[in-house]
């Protein structure tokens, strides 16, 4: 159904419908986890696997499990002018801490997957996906009701999701972006003008496969991919982390600048 | 002891993996670029505090060196999330606890250190603290 821009997060009655239903599955989350509040090596009753339903708690391992796929695609000459600047320290064999996400900038997308060894929760209504993410304590919509993106919009650190099934996948589309934040912790700048499209493949109960597509003609001469291979939790609760400036300037100090101490000074 | 045995299985498997890989695959928060993954060090010493933070715990200890001279010591542990489903409170270590640690040390020779699940290890007063998260399936890519 067409929507007009204006209406883009929904109606007062869509959005409090859609609200209770989270609230709802919100509730019985906690009310199933309540059950199985039992030690974690309790043997749990194995979920059932149901198509379309990715709800729970997915863990992707170290760095949360983001990788390139295959290579990078070649940069642009714009896309390589940016990545050298994000990268200076590298040439003094220096750890990379000009990462935004280091200063608890925004990470973005595909970013967000790949601080610490955090995991991702995913909630389901008819009409949105949300996304929590546990590293920042923040969360994004997928919109699953066929709304397209708004235009001329402010570009955005998460940017505009859409989604849709393709067979039991879950597709989304994702545009809409600032050009603020990296793609990962190596350096990988993009423009506005990047597309992400994200595939979630639940290949069994336990198991969720993610392929990210990274198209952004303005960076890069070809798309090219990133992974992550999830691992449900059903035992784990969703825990509460924040990026905390001091926390990150105390690591700085005590760790990175230590470590580097012997190294020359970026240029 | 059931801990020990599954870390040792773990930890070989995790060696091989990571030879597998190569560290160049992985982008950590911040990388370990900085540590000699090649090789660990094992020292006994003596805990001067558990910083429960993140990005990172930070375990503070005391340990003599060579000369028989104290050297303060700073080593990387994963995430509070990460060491709490791996068994971890914020009062697992104290200052005064004796500790036997096994970690990577950095390449310049900062007395700081990285500790791994795989081929990490700490023990104190003859308990192993584990840093594998119940529940966690992979013995790969860690």
């Amino acid at each position: 159904m067409p929507r007009k821009n204006a209406h883009a997060f929904g109606s007062f009655r869509e959005r409090t419908i859609g609200l209770t239903a989270l609230l709802i599955a919100l509730a019985s989350a906690v009310s199933m986890r309540a059950q199985a509040s039992a030690p974690a090596q309790t043997a749990t009753t194995e979920p059932a696997l149901r198509p379309r339903d990715l709800t729970g708690l997915w863990f992707g391992g170290v760095g949360g499990g983001l990788r390139v796929k295959g290579t990078v695609a070649p940069l642009t000459p714009e896309g390589q002018t940016r990545f050298n600047a994000n990268t200076a320290e590298l040439k003094s064999d220096r750890t990379i801490s000009a990462d935004p996400t280091f200063r608890c900038e925004p990470p973005g997308l595909p970013h967000i997957y790949g601080i610490g060894g955090y995991s991702i929760e995913f909630m389901q209504t008819p009409a949105r996906i949300v996304i929590f993410y546990e590293s920042i304590h923040t969360f994004r919509t997928i919109w699953m009701d066929g709304r397209k993106p708004p235009q001329d919009a402010d570009p955005m650190w998460m940017g505009f999701s859409v989604g849709h099934w393709d067979g039991n996948d879950l597709v989304v589309d994702t545009t809409g972006f600032n050009d603020k934040t990296w793609l990962n912790g190596a350096g990988y700048p993009h423009s506005e003008a990047l597309h992400i499209i994200e595939r979630f493949h639940r290949a069994d109960v336990k198991h969720m496969q993610l392929d990210i597509t990274i198209d952004d003609p303005k960076s890069y001469t070809q798309p090219w991919h990133m992974g992550i291979n999830f691992t449900l939790q059903p035992t784990w609760e969703f825990g509460e982390s924040f990026c905390i400036p001091t926390n990150q300037e105390n690591f700085k100090s005590e760790i990175i600048e230590q470590n580097d101490k012997d190294k020359p000074a970026p240029k | 002891m059931h801990i020990t045995t599954k870390t040792t299985v773990l930890a070989c498997c995790a060696v091989a993996a990571l030879i597998a890989i190569g560290p160049g695959a992985m982008f950590a928060h911040h990388g370990s670029a900085a540590y000699d993954m090649s090789k660990s060090l094992t020292l006994d010493g003596t805990v001067t505090s558990l910083d429960w933070n993140n990005p990172h715990c930070l375990l503070h200890f005391d340990a003599k060196d060579d000369k028989g001279e104290l050297q303060h010591w700073t080593i990387e542990l994963y995430n509070p999330l990460w060491m709490t489903r791996a068994g971890w409170t914020r009062t697992s270590l104290k200052a005064g606890d004796p500790i036997n640690i096994t970690f990577h040390g950095t390449k310049s020779g900062a007395p700081n250190g990285y500790i791994r699940d795989g081929d990490g290890k700490l023990t104190s007063k003859g308990k192993e603290l584990a840093f594998h998260q119940a529940g966690d399936e992979r013995t790969t890519e860690r």
